[in-house]
């Protein structure tokens, strides 16, 4: 029973660090990708991209050799600084001062929670560009509403008016930033002349 | 004394003191909303301060910055959660005393050592500046690039998990930041022949997406939703300000530690908030009432978040060295304006040292009065629920992006830095020292090329000049420490045995 939560437990272990590969593996390319890089520049310029294009290649080269190899202790990186040995001051205080006081329930996050907030994190950058930020904000709002089933027209209608508020007076009036309807809606705006 | 003053009268401008008003409110609002703290307040309104003043622009950013930590006492008194995570400790004591009928008494002391603590974080930066001053005079070009390099250093060791982590992403930070023309050689770098790239990747978008926009997405996915029921305000705010009189060793000895705390690199408010209160338990009288809704455990707590401000703001103000994350914000928010975080401040415009000073407490004083006068508002604000935070948060960071250069490409990279900000976060990188990286590649890069100019290419002018040397054995302290005090250990084990 114990033998197999061990193994449950290091098999968790091994997936965590596996997927560490979604940080290191870009690391490991984009710094090394620097460091030869940098051979091509002019003595003063390429010093630092030279230097720590070469360190954090290696970094990136030891974890990712203990990804590969995640018995061997090279590339373990376990040690805090000394922010993480304040911080496990704090977790220890903490443990101890907070017993009962506060539950906190956190929700496991699934790689389809995650791909759901990526489109649409992404979905928000391509509203953005068609529409610009003006009408852009007030569509997402409305998306959102919609997404979550919201039907209450009254805080549906506030929120709108204090978006609009927020990014057409404050924003584009008052602060001058700048005019912006994005690469789909200024051309068919121009065609109208509306704007 | 005109320079003291001068700076008050700014404070005191119209236009300043609104700006301060409306930093206060958002302070007060994110601090009760949890989930969302002052760092991604600062971040959020970073892009707003593009086109103010730098004086405006820093009465908004400490505004935010001082007053957050009010507004999350109040719901972890109130509610038994804490809006920002420092918060945590006024809870330990905070609730239980609400739910003894004592709420009241609990946000009067509270407020009461808001106030005090934001004027001893003043007092304290007003003190020790004249001494930093005359430290900072010996500093020439190989001290700035080590001050740099130790401020790159010194936020890696916020990586709670493992330092080489903070340093690889600090290390990716700084690569990031040399990408496009070096001002001095004049040669682009690593742009792929396209415009966007030459002029550099802009700070303020990888801030935006990878501290606001990467907790807004973890804050959706976690979808942690807020309060259960709260507890009726009863009781005599006039109390907890007379409890606070009354353990003014107990006030002062929190204001030391946080101090203490603060200007420790990495540790920000919500260690000093722990330590201060596991003293408080140690040396008070009747330890047994900590815990149990004891006003003397909201006093330490509290204390000590608000006064560690003063020693958070001191390195990064005098060095360019952020003692916390939200500093590291700060240190962007210099860099915006045009002027370099550290010794030129000091040198060039003490003036804005001394508006962080007056700003720092006047906004504490008015968070407080804000704070209560609309409890009820502050309420409604904890039943917010975070799937609709996070949607707001991402668009204005967006359109920040978006409004500072006019470049649809900002807008590319602050989703690209959000989610690889999250999956940073997820896999215990903290992207605070790759935000840094980036703030303060430049500056090293530029101290390092002067200094090598300077010392006829020759390296060793680092470990010559006796200040360079100091600050180099204080980086290698930082990075070795924790491997140096492992080895300690075990032979002292083994000698024990």
């Amino acid at each position: 029973m114990a033998e197999n939560e061990k193994r449950r437990k290091s098999e968790k272990e091994l997936r965590k660090l596996r997927e560490e590969l979604w940080v290191i593996l870009p690391f490991f390319i984009m710094s090394f990708y620097f460091f030869l890089g940098s051979f091509q520049y002019k003595r003063g310029a390429s010093y630092v991209p030279m230097i720590i294009g070469a360190a954090t290649a290696l970094l990136a080269g030891l974890r990712l050799y203990h990804i590969i190899f995640p018995h061997s202790r090279i590339g373990d990186f376990r040690e805090a600084g000394l922010a993480g040995q304040f911080d496990q001051l704090k977790e220890e205080i903490e443990e101890e001062a907070l017993k009962g006081h506060i539950e906190e329930v956190k929700k496991e996050i699934t790689f389809a929670d995650e791909r759901k907030a990526f489109f649409a994190l992404i979905g928000c950058f391509f509203i953005f560009l068609f529409f610009g930020y003006i009408v852009g904000s007030l569509l997402l709002v409305l998306l959102t509403c919609l997404y979550y089933g919201y039907r209450e027209k009254l805080p549906i209608a506030i929120t709108l008016i204090l978006i609009f508020i927020i990014v057409y007076v404050v924003l584009y009036k008052i602060l001058e930033a700048p005019a912006d309807f994005g690469l789909l809606l200024e051309p068919l705006l121009n065609y109208f002349h509306l704007i | 004394m005109e320079q003291i003053l001068a700076p008050l009268a700014y404070v005191f401008q119209w236009q300043n003191f609104l700006l301060m008003l409306l930093g206060t409110f958002i302070g007060v609002v994110v601090g009760v909303l949890p989930g969302i703290g002052s760092t991604q307040a600062m971040a959020l309104m970073i892009p707003l301060t593009w086109k103010m003043d730098v004086i405006p622009a820093l009465t908004l950013l400490i505004s935010i910055y001082a007053t957050s930590k009010f507004g999350g006492s109040l719901t972890a008194i109130l509610f038994n959660i804490p809006g920002d995570n420092p918060n945590a400790v006024t809870l330990i004591d905070g609730f239980p005393m609400a739910k003894k009928g004592e709420a009241k008494t609990a946000i009067g002391a509270s407020a009461t050592v808001s106030i005090l603590g934001g004027l001893f974080s003043s007092l304290s930066l007003i003190i020790f500046l004249p001494v930093m001053y005359q430290i900072i005079l010996l500093f020439g070009p190989a001290e700035f690039f080590m001050l740099a390099l130790f401020g790159l250093t010194a936020i890696a060791a916020v990586s709670a998990e493992s330092i080489l982590k903070g340093l690889m992403a600090g290390g990716i930070g700084i690569l990031l930041a040399t990408i496009g023309y070096h001002p001095l050689v004049g040669q682009a770098r690593f742009s792929f022949g396209t415009l966007y790239l030459q002029d550099g990747i802009h700070m303020v978008p990888v801030i935006l997406g990878c501290l606001a926009v990467s907790e807004a997405l973890m804050l959706w996915m976690e979808g942690s939703s807020i309060v259960g029921e709260g507890v009726p305000l009863r009781g005599r705010y006039f109390e907890g300000v007379r409890a606070v009189f009354q353990n003014i060793p107990l006030f002062i000895r929190s204001c030391l530690i946080a101090w203490v705390v603060g200007v420790a690199p990495g540790a920000g408010s919500s260690v000093a908030g722990f330590v201060s209160y596991a003293s408080a338990t140690k040396t008070c009288k009747d330890p047994e009432n900590f815990g149990k809704g004891d006003v003397r455990g909201v006093i330490a707590g509290d204390t000590a978040l608000h006064a560690c401000a003063g020693g958070d703001l001191l390195p990064t103000i005098t060095m360019g060295i952020p003692g916390s994350n939200a500093m590291a914000i700060l240190l962007g928010a210099f860099v915006l304006h045009g002027i370099t975080p550290g010794p030129q401040i000091v040198k060039l415009r003490p003036d804005l040292i001394y508006l962080i000073v007056y700003v720092l407490f006047i906004a504490h004083v008015i968070s407080v009065l804000m704070a209560t006068t609309f409890s009820n508002l502050m309420e409604k604000l904890t039943r917010t629920r975070a799937e609709l935070i996070s949607p707001i948060i991402i668009v204005f960071c967006l359109i920040g992006s978006y409004i500072m250069r006019e470049y649809w490409q900002d807008m590319l990279v602050t989703t690209l830095f959000g989610i690889i900000g999250y999956y940073m976060r997820r896999h215990g990188f903290h992207p605070i020292p790759l935000v840094l990286g980036i703030i303060l590649g430049p500056i090293a890069e530029f101290g390092l090329f002067e200094a090598l100019s300077i010392s006829d290419n020759g390296p060793l002018i680092f470990i010559t000049r006796i200040p360079s040397l100091i600050i180099l054995l204080c980086i290698l302290t930082v990075i070795f420490w924790p491997y140096v005090a492992k080895i300690f250990v075990r032979t002292k084990t083994k000698l024990m045995r």
